[in-house]
């Protein structure tokens, strides 16, 4: 076969820059000779993970998601011998309870056999699956990037400053489970003159190309990215910036415009899950450059009082042959706030994250306060350093009471975690309780804590319920019952939370910017 | 302004040191120190009655140590009186650049730009109501040139008197007129002239000299090199002062001409505070004027952008707040055209010496 390599944006090097981004586990290295063997395309990706991808289970097909032919070919393939069986044997997410149902609606005999169903009754069981109340799809099937992984896949290809991350919870579109990742940096060497770069992918393959018309960049579209900090000429469409985003579609059945599978098709579930992550990362974009202007204008004022006013005192006090005042007070009157100032940093002998923190009181009164911090709480991570104890308020959420602060005097408040690596941590939230603003610190949302209480709270009960399920797995119609008694609270609570995102992604203290 | 209003050398530096005692007494008391400047635009400055020219008026706004970039200013502003008491005890002078260069060595008082100590050498002026010529400052760019028959002694570099008649003791390129222009470096002496003609452009300035018209009608031509220098506006006062001769203003038709006529004869907004050593109110507007533009049917271009806004601005700039300047500007808005002096050119060389000259002056009782 003769081709000709196309270089460039649309071609190989793309594709491979963008597989690497989505695998963070592998290093990829491209190098393209010409006849005469000089490199006219070089690529390196180098692997900035250890962590191998999840394995997936393999699950049955959901019914939710079942058309007539896929059933009459089940129906003729199956072994089972009675419908039942057949139903609970073949889909997932089907109860005894609820196979029974749906033969009943569909007015099929439970004791039929399989083989012998004629299409008339197919087609009135396919009407039953969308009427029976059905469990959900087991999600395990899908393999998601995970945030953490996300924003190390970026950092190999993409030099930046900053980095917001979402993994959403998985979601259930027409029986086939999808889960939205996205990932968004900003800042460093990306160009800000022009469109941000999209990348998207479906399950962990790139598509590179018909970005206009596919459904991940529609949803992007639809964000209204000047509230976040991005230019959007004219108010819609692909926002303006030295940013980029990722767009990750998992799903069983990812759902393309055609055969070529360049892009994504329209859903409302799959167009509503991406518009709600991007409006989180667009908020953890806000909180970042808020937090960047609030830096810089408290840099300032350090300058301010700590170099220029002692200088200005010195001269002033040479040139007239006098005294040199004592600045203390002056410097009250000048800052007249509270700074909060946070460093985070690598300890490479303990390996461990630390966060040192410090306030400062440039006021004339004695200020008293609860700092607290975000920090990136997981199964892997651990507040192994923390000689001022404090106590955990929600997930990845850690509070500290300051004794008074007086004026003019200053604390430090240090912490540290293992369980990351190095760069891993690289942005940190600090809130307060007290009175009085703190310049570098955001005030504690206790509306908004409280539904992430709440919402954990729950979490943690569904779970206990399916783990006793899990143990008993008998099926006793009573424990059953209690699941989709909870799952039926648990969607309707979900409502809330979504409103409120999901708890690992920065959103304490935010003003209500959703729309 | 005579020797006699100018300041003693004890006088300036103790209205240097009051500037820093104000910073020094504030800070003494727990406050930010700051200094107060009245505000330098064209919201405010009027009309003074008194002296007739355009001067700040009460607005002030204050400069203090709460925010990086004016703390940074008070501290460069001690610099700079240091250095002004320095050049002072020894006797020397300095140019605005060279203090600019100079201030590399002044750490976090250093410049940012050769603007901004300008402007605050100006700032201490208006506090301190001293000259830069008191504080050894000179400015960088050279005064105007004279060609006419006027006679002038200027002191030279060793202390003589030299007379020079800035007809004949001049070549092509005329009487080079200094920085300092006041009794003590520059007398004027004699004239055979009967009006003053200052001009925009150097091009228009060699044309009327080529074409002897400094002595067929019996003036003084000046080359006022765009925006005039502050030597070359208290030159033309001083001879307006002592020689009671009419100075007309011939310029290019374009919103920022007119900004040049205002600042010679009303007073440039940045330099409010000594309006009147520099203003001449006595000045006229030649030309070219809107009218002319279609009198003589001038060759001539589109307003730009920045034309239109500078019009715009100029309606409500109090020292074209006349009949005469708001209807020149509103013809040129309705035109949407700008012309230059050398368009006259369209009719021959000699026309604007022949013709448009004569029959302007003409018009303003200056015929000849």
């Amino acid at each position: 076969m003769k081709a000709k390599y196309q270089r460039g944006r649309k071609s190989v090097y793309q594709y491979l820059r963008m597989t690497s981004i989505v695998n963070p586990h592998a290093s990829i290295s491209l190098i393209v000779y010409d006849r005469e063997g000089s490199v006219v395309e070089e690529g390196n990706w180098t692997r900035t993970s250890n962590k191998l991808p999840r394995v997936v289970e393999e699950i049955k097909p959901h019914p939710h998601g079942i058309q007539l032919g896929t059933l009459q070919r089940m129906l003729r393939e199956a072994n089972d011998r009675r419908m039942t069986s057949f139903l609970k044997h073949n889909f997932s997410g089907v109860s005894p309870r609820a196979a029974k149902e749906i033969l009943a609606i569909a007015e099929v005999e439970e004791g039929r056999t399989p083989k012998r169903i004629k299409a008339e009754e197919a087609k009135k069981m396919v009407a039953a699956f969308q009427t029976v109340k059905l469990l959900k799809p087991p999600m395990d099937c899908l393999s998601p990037i995970e945030d953490l992984l996300i924003k190390k896949g970026l950092s190999k290809a993409i030099d930046s400053r900053f980095a917001s991350t979402v993994t959403r919870n998985p979601s259930v579109s027409q029986g086939n489970p999808f889960q939205i990742e996205v990932g968004l940096v900003f800042g460093g060497d990306l160009t800000s003159d022009g469109p941000i770069e999209i990348l998207r992918f479906a399950n962990r393959v790139p598509l590179m190309y018909q970005q206009g018309g596919c459904l991940l960049t529609k949803a992007l579209e639809a964000v209204n990215w000047k509230s976040y900090g991005l230019e959007q000429p004219g108010g819609s469409g692909i926002p303006k910036g030295p940013a980029a985003v990722l767009i990750h579609l998992a799903s069983t059945n990812v759902q393309f415009t055609s055969e070529a599978k360049e892009a994504v098709s329209h859903n409302e579930e799959v167009f509503d899950e991406i518009r709600k992550a991007m409006l989180e990362v667009g908020r953890g974009l806000k909180n970042h450059l808020k937090k960047s202007s609030q830096r810089k204008k408290a840099k300032e004022k350090f300058e301010l009082v700590n170099i220029i006013l002692p200088e200005i005192s010195k001269k002033s006090s040479e040139l007239l042959g006098r005294e040199e005042p004592d600045l203390a007070p002056v410097i009250t009157q000048i800052m007249n706030a509270v700074f909060l100032e946070e460093v985070l940093s690598w300890d490479k002998e303990r390996r461990l994250s630390l966060c040192s923190i410090t306030i400062h009181n440039y006021t004339a009164r004695a200020r008293a306060y609860t700092i607290l911090a975000k920090w990136p709480e997981s199964s892997e991570t651990s507040m192994e350093f923390n000689p001022r104890g404090g106590r955990k308020e929600a997930r990845g959420l850690w509070a500290w009471r300051l004794d008074t602060l007086d004026p003019g005097t200053s604390t430090v408040l240090e912490f540290g975690i293992s369980g990351l690596t190095k760069g891993d941590w690289n942005e940190a939230d600090i809130f307060f309780r007290g009175n009085g603003e703190i310049i570098g610190a955001t005030k504690m949302d206790e509306a908004l804590l409280d539904e992430q209480r709440k919402a954990e709270a729950l979490e943690a009960a569904v779970e206990e319920v399916r783990r006793k399920d899990v143990s008993s797995h008998t099926a006793d119609m009573k424990s059953e019952q209690s699941i989709s008694d909870l799952s039926v609270e648990a969607s309707v609570s979900s409502d809330v939370t979504e409103l409120v995102p999901s708890a690992d992604t920065d959103w304490f203290g935010m003003e209500s910017d959703d729309q | 302004m005579s020797e006699s209003t100018r300041k003693s050398r004890r006088q300036v530096v103790d209205s240097l040191h009051q500037v820093a005692a104000e910073m020094h007494n504030r800070m003494q008391r727990g406050d930010p120190p700051r200094m107060t400047l009245p505000v330098r635009s064209k919201s405010n400055i009027s009309f003074d009655n008194r002296l007739g020219v355009f001067k700040y008026g009460k607005s002030k706004t204050v400069r203090d140590a709460t925010k990086l970039g004016s703390a940074r200013q008070l501290l460069r502003t001690l610099h700079i009186t240091e250095f002004i008491e320095e050049m002072i005890d020894s006797g020397k002078s300095s140019t605005l650049r060279e203090m600019y260069y100079i201030s590399e060595g002044w750490g976090n008082g250093k410049f940012g730009s050769q603007n901004e100590s300008n402007n605050l050498a100006e700032d201490l002026e208006i506090v301190t109501k001293c000259l830069r010529e008191d504080f050894k400052l000179r400015p960088e760019e050279d005064g105007a040139r004279i060609i006419g028959n006027i006679t002038v002694e200027e002191r030279n570099r060793r202390g003589e008197w030299m007379t020079i008649n800035c007809r004949d003791d001049v070549g092509d390129s005329g009487y080079g007129v200094p920085y300092n222009v006041e009794e003590e470096k520059l007398r004027l002496v004699d004239e055979d002239i009967d009006f003053v003609m200052a001009i925009e452009t150097g091009g228009m300035f060699d044309r009327l000299i080529e074409n002897g018209f400094d002595e067929e009608s019996r003036c003084a031509l000046i080359h006022l090199k765009g925006q005039p220098a502050r030597s070359t506006r208290r030159i033309m006062r001083r001879i307006s002062d002592e020689w009671k001769k009419p100075i007309v203003v011939f310029t290019d038709c374009d919103p920022w001409s007119f900004r040049i006529f205002a600042s010679i004869a009303y007073g440039a907004i940045k330099t409010a505070h000594i309006s009147e050593y520099l203003a001449t109110k006595e000045a006229t507007y030649l030309g070219i004027t809107a009218d002319d533009i279609l009198a003589y049917d001038l060759p001539s271009d589109d307003l730009s952008k920045q034309d239109i806004n500078a019009l715009e601005a100029e309606l409500s700039d109090p020292r074209f707040n006349t009949g005469w300047w708001q209807e020149q500007i509103k013809l040129m808005q309705e035109l949407g055209k700008k012309a230059e002096q050398q368009s006259l050119a369209k009719y021959g060389l000699d026309f604007v010496t022949d013709t448009y000259l004569p029959e302007k002056l003409d018009g303003i009782g200056l015929g000849y």
